[in-house]
């Protein structure tokens, strides 16, 4: 008994020497990258501080919280009339303030991210013109902005952006940044703008798809799951939980399906500034090994299916509504949602 | 600018109630959370099923009084012995959310798990709250407790029952004190027997004398 409880001892030991040794590594971008980071955080809070620069008294009021005011958790897909936001409403906002704003969003986010954002928005001014009624309001002018924290080059602060079908939470700290939890949707999710078809969430859907295809039989019955899944399992209002990881380990798939594999990762990790983004996905790649992707319904191109990606450190959920014009969609990271770890650090 | 959807959209949920499951299993715990989302088709009669009184809001007992049957719709097992979930907590929001499809029902349900060996064993849970007019998500945490480890879930085709199969390591405290009980009694029985050679030899002793 004495030698079983000793080796258990020496594993864990063990275990948490190279966990510790892999999250050090991680935490260490090059200093190229850390300087770029730092610039990107810099270019950020000049942003956010040009558009405190417009506003009244009022407005700044509305714009600043704590930043362990409960607001952090306040975010939904719902639209608003079901859903309460706080913050500066876009609709609010004169011309000039509203610039200012999506500045900084344009600051904050890659082009991918910011072209995301925008395009989800503007699928809600769709159903602006064919719904509403009931004290529900769709549109471009019923998304909020909010600080948590005052926007820093150092210290720990939040950007919030959120509506229907939206919620950006990017906690910075320095030269580091998440953008857990996050939730992007779409709908619909497919409609013209301009005389061109905008898809919003169409890269997250058709590399998706595209790794399936690649799938052999014996990854692909690992993958499927056997059951239906509606909606979101981790979705708002759900912080804290790590469901059990199921599907296939990215561990059994070939180099260029983890290539796809990360490719897909990368439509939300990415959707922060790229020099934020790149140390997050060097995280995630790190741990690819303990990575799980998990696929339910149909494999042809064109259906409407489930799929949720699972790492140590990584939770992306897309879940189809039934049917592919309407689509919610999850981004954690359990170890550091809020900039949890940011803050230990 | 113009802006034309491709296709009809439905925004919310319709005809049918979403039921989402998570559960967490530890050694001496099994805690349900269970969301129960009506859909707008369903909206009104769903109201009307719990505002007994008519008088447009929830009170307690209305709450508790749903809260029970949903409980009582329950069935969880543990290697084929029943488990009695109990009520902790619950949340419901304005019934006005109900009629927009997005009035989510939270409750925090809890049984205790008998006393089980080390090893592998085994965790049913059914949900028949209105089966047929249901879509269902049920999912294990992972365990807070080293001890407890997930090795396989199973459902059904629509979620409505999931079997979690886990393995139970043990307790390494009670291992440890159970060494050093061992040890301690181990000791006195040496120093018990040495005591007694002790004895018959000086009896021997005096015997030889």
């Amino acid at each position: 008994m004495r030698v079983t409880v000793g080796i258990g001892t020496v594993a864990g030991l063990g275990v948490f020497v190279a966990v510790a040794a892999s999250v050090a590594a991680q935490r260490s971008p090059s200093p190229p990258a850390q300087t770029a980071a730092a610039e990107a955080t810099a270019r950020i809070v000049a942003s956010a501080q040009a558009l405190v620069a417009t506003l009244d008294d009022a407005g700044r009021t509305k714009v600043q919280f704590p930043f362990d005011s409960p607001q952090k958790s306040r975010w939904s897909n719902l639209p608003t009339g079901i859903y309460k936001r706080e913050g500066l409403r876009l609709g609010d906002l004169t011309a000039a303030q509203r610039a200012a704003a999506m500045a900084l969003l344009s600051t904050a986010l890659s082009q991918d991210g910011y072209r995301k954002v925008v395009e989800i928005m503007r699928g809600d001014e769709v159903l602006r013109g064919g719904r509403g009624g009931g004290g529900v309001r769709f549109g471009e002018d019923e998304y909020y902005l909010a600080f948590l924290g005052v926007p820093s080059v150092s210290a720990p602060w939040m950007l919030q952006f959120g509506g229907h079908h939206l919620g950006i939470n990017m906690t910075l700290a320095g030269r580091q940044a998440t953008l857990a939890p996050s939730l992007t949707g779409a709908q619909p999710a497919s409609y013209s703008f301009e005389g061109r078809t905008v898809r919003p969430l169409g890269d997250e859907n058709d590399r998706a798809f595209a790794l399936m295809a690649t799938l052999d039989a014996a990854q692909r019955k690992q993958a499927i799951l056997g059951y239906n899944v509606s909606d979101l399992v981790l979705g708002p209002g759900q912080d804290g939980r790590t469901i059990q990881p199921e599907g296939l380990r990215a561990s059994a798939l070939s180099a260029s399906q983890q290539t796809m594999l990360m490719d897909l990762v990368h439509e939300w990790a990415g959707i922060a500034h790229g020099a934020l983004a790149a140390p997050r996905m060097d995280e995630i790649r790190a741990s690819l090994p303990q990575t799980y992707f998990a696929w339910s319904g149909s494999t042809t191109a064109g259906s409407a299916a489930y799929f949720r990606i699972q790492g140590p450190t990584l939770v992306i959920e897309y879940a189809p509504q039934r049917g592919v014009d309407h689509i919610h969609t999850i981004y954690r990271d359990p170890t550091n949602d809020y900039g949890a770890r940011f803050a230990r650090e | 600018m113009t802006l034309v959807a491709s296709t009809d959209v439905s925004a919310h949920r319709t005809e049918d109630h979403l039921q989402a499951a998570r559960i967490g299993l530890e050694p001496d715990s099994v805690v349900i959370t269970l969301d129960v989302t009506p859909g707008i088709a369903v909206a009104e009669s769903f109201i009307a099923a719990l505002d007994h009184d008519h008088d447009g809001s929830l009170s307690t007992e209305e709450q508790r009084g749903y809260a029970g049957q949903v409980v009582s719709a329950l069935k969880v097992e543990i290697d084929e012995r029943p488990l009695h979930p109990r009520l902790v907590s619950w949340s419901f929001p304005e019934l006005t959310a109900f009629r927009r499809g997005e009035g989510t029902i939270r409750l925090k349900i809890q049984a205790t798990p008998p006393a089980v060996s080390a090893g592998p064993h085994r965790l049913l849970f059914r949900n028949a709250l209105l089966a047929g007019h249901s879509a269902y998500l049920a999912n294990a945490l992972v365990p807070e407790s080293s001890r407890v480890a997930v090795t396989a879930q199973r459902r059904d085709r629509d979620q409505s029952e999931l079997t979690i199969e886990y393995t139970v390591r043990a307790d390494s405290t009670a291992t440890l004190a159970c060494v050093l009980g061992s040890l301690a009694a181990a000791s006195l029985m040496v120093r018990f027997r040495t005591s007694i050679e002790a004895r018959a030899a000086r009896c021997a002793d005096h015997a030889r004398w």
